[in-house]
């Protein structure tokens, strides 16, 4: 696993790809972007659990919900208060 | 654009509940089932999904012991089958608007502005005799040669504007303000123009510039003479006449005729009162024809009818050949009176200063008047003798002069 990370790192590869990272984009607390996610895991209102490659990507807040998702990518839009990986 | 495309290819709002909600939206991820706007109601989902996601969605609500119910359906398709479900209706709609399409292929009114002295019937006529009339294609008319045979065949008009307004032909002319001479015709000419007089009276002026004078001053004529000859005729040397040289005869010639005036005035005249009662009747017209719709007689004596109609028409252009309005039918009462000494002196003179007013407006001189007023129990009389001047003359094709054959011949000799 490190020689993999490494060859990536020294190739200048692009790192979702190659090692299935989850790539999140928050613009303010309001809006959320995910890519490279494998599924979702819970949904409510308050907190949204996203399953990554390597880890569970959760998502806090007030009034969430997925405004789209296909599966490469999602949107989610509320008032996010945190944002932690499980 | 996104919100055309959801609309055109339609979607359902969906309630989703049960065991694992999160399960089912991996599934229609890895399914390619669209899936928008998730929201949690705490016990249960919503959710916007394309119809064909909808029906791809029961094996995998089976999978995951979820239950699904539409909340409402949108876009296109819906729409389409709820029309099909209404046949008279799109029928009608489909029918109005291929009547729509076919009505404003046609011209529906015509609409003429700016004419003073030309009516509008002979307008109206004339474009009935070159084939424009309501109720015609619009594609059968050509603007700008009618354009050009209203300037043409009109003299007094010297500018026309011709403009389709929607289905309504509106046709702008302005007249000129200038008088209007005649136009000379070569065939005429090579007869010449006489001038002569309109009117018997006397000449007391006259100037040729062109032409042959046959009055002089003072000399009594009679309507028809010939004042001015427009044959001037040329001499052989043995004083006959060779051949006449034919000109447009001009002078200005003044004639001074008599005329006699009578102006009536009776005393008792019937004045309408109208007693404010008033019937008015809905009219429904079309084409020509009118159509009132009361069935019981008018109860009144006497009454005027005046009528307030207007044309159907649809977004301000589209003329409809239908009219609607009101007949107003008013009452009056007759009322016999008398004038008064002072109304009736102001009756006789305001009648009096518009003949005045007229000769003048004419270009007639009034050389001497005589006016007398005569009073009687049931009228006034004005007489008024007048000595009228006036240019009284009209131009007319001379005469055709016979040389004799012989004259000619010898003069060619």
């Amino acid at each position: 696993m490190r020689s993999r990370e490494l060859i990536v790192e020294s190739l200048k590869l692009p790192k979702d790809t190659m090692l299935g990272a989850a790539i999140v984009t928050v613009t303010g607390n309001r809006e959320a972007f995910v890519e490279n996610y494998k599924g979702i895991l819970e949904y409510t209102t308050e907190s949204i659990v996203l399953q990554g490659k390597n880890a569970k990507i959760c998502f806090e807040g007030k009034g969430l919900s997925i405004d789209y998702y296909t599966n490469e990518d999602m949107k989610i839009s509320g008032k996010i208060d945190a944002l932690r990986y499980l | 654009m996104l919100h055309w495309i959801q609309y055109v290819r339609g979607y359902v709002t969906v309630k989703v509940w049960g065991y694992s909600v999160e399960r089912l939206l991996n599934l229609c991820g890895n399914h390619d089932i669209l899936v928008w706007g998730i929201e949690d109601h705490g016990d249960y989902h919503t959710m916007h999904i394309s119809i064909d996601g909808f029906f791809a969605l029961k094996p995998l609500l089976k999978k995951t012991g979820t239950r699904v119910a539409v909340l409402h359906r949108y876009g296109l398709p819906f729409f389409m089958s709820k029309m099909l479900a209404r046949k008279i209706f799109v029928a009608g709609l489909i029918c109005c608007i291929l009547f729509w399409c076919l009505a404003s292929r046609f011209i529906w009114d015509i609409r003429i502005e700016g004419n003073l002295s030309l009516t509008e019937d002979v307008l109206l006529d004339y474009l009935e005799e070159h084939g424009i009339h309501t109720a015609m294609k619009k594609s059968k008319l050509q603007i700008e040669p009618l354009e050009q045979s209203l300037r043409e065949d009109y003299d007094l008009i010297t500018w026309t504007s011709v403009q389709l307004q929607g289905n309504a032909l509106l046709i702008r002319i302005k007249e000129n303000d200038m008088p209007v001479y005649e136009a000379e015709e070569p065939e005429e000419l090579d007869r010449g123009m006489d001038l002569t007089a309109e009117k018997d009276g006397v000449v007391t002026y006259i100037i040729t510039r062109k032409g042959v004078p046959l009055v002089t001053k003072g000399q009594s004529v009679q309507a028809g003479d010939v004042l001015v000859s427009g044959a001037i005729p040329v001499y052989n040397e043995d004083a006959t006449v060779r051949k006449y040289q034919f000109v447009e005869a001009d002078a200005d010639i003044t004639l001074r005729y008599g005329q006699r005036i009578t102006l009536e005035e009776p005393v008792v005249y019937e004045e309408k009162l109208y007693t404010g009662d008033t019937i008015t009747i809905p009219v429904f017209g079309m084409g020509d024809r009118a159509l009132a719709f009361r069935l019981t007689r008018i109860p009144y004596d006497y009454y005027d009818i005046s009528e307030e109609k207007q044309p159907l028409r649809l977004l301000d252009h589209l003329y409809l050949p239908f009219s609607y309005g009101k007949r107003m039918i008013q009452e009056y009462e007759i009322a016999v009176k008398k004038h008064t000494d002072e109304e009736m002196k102001a009756l006789l003179l305001e009648r009096w200063e518009k003949i005045i007013a007229t000769l003048d407006e004419k270009g007639v001189q009034i050389a001497k008047k005589n006016v007398t007023i005569k009073k009687n129990e049931e009228k006034w009389i004005l007489n008024a003798g007048l000595l009228l001047e006036e240019s009284a003359v009209k131009r007319r094709p001379s005469r055709t002069v016979q040389i004799p054959q012989e004259e000619t011949s010898q003069a060619g000799e």
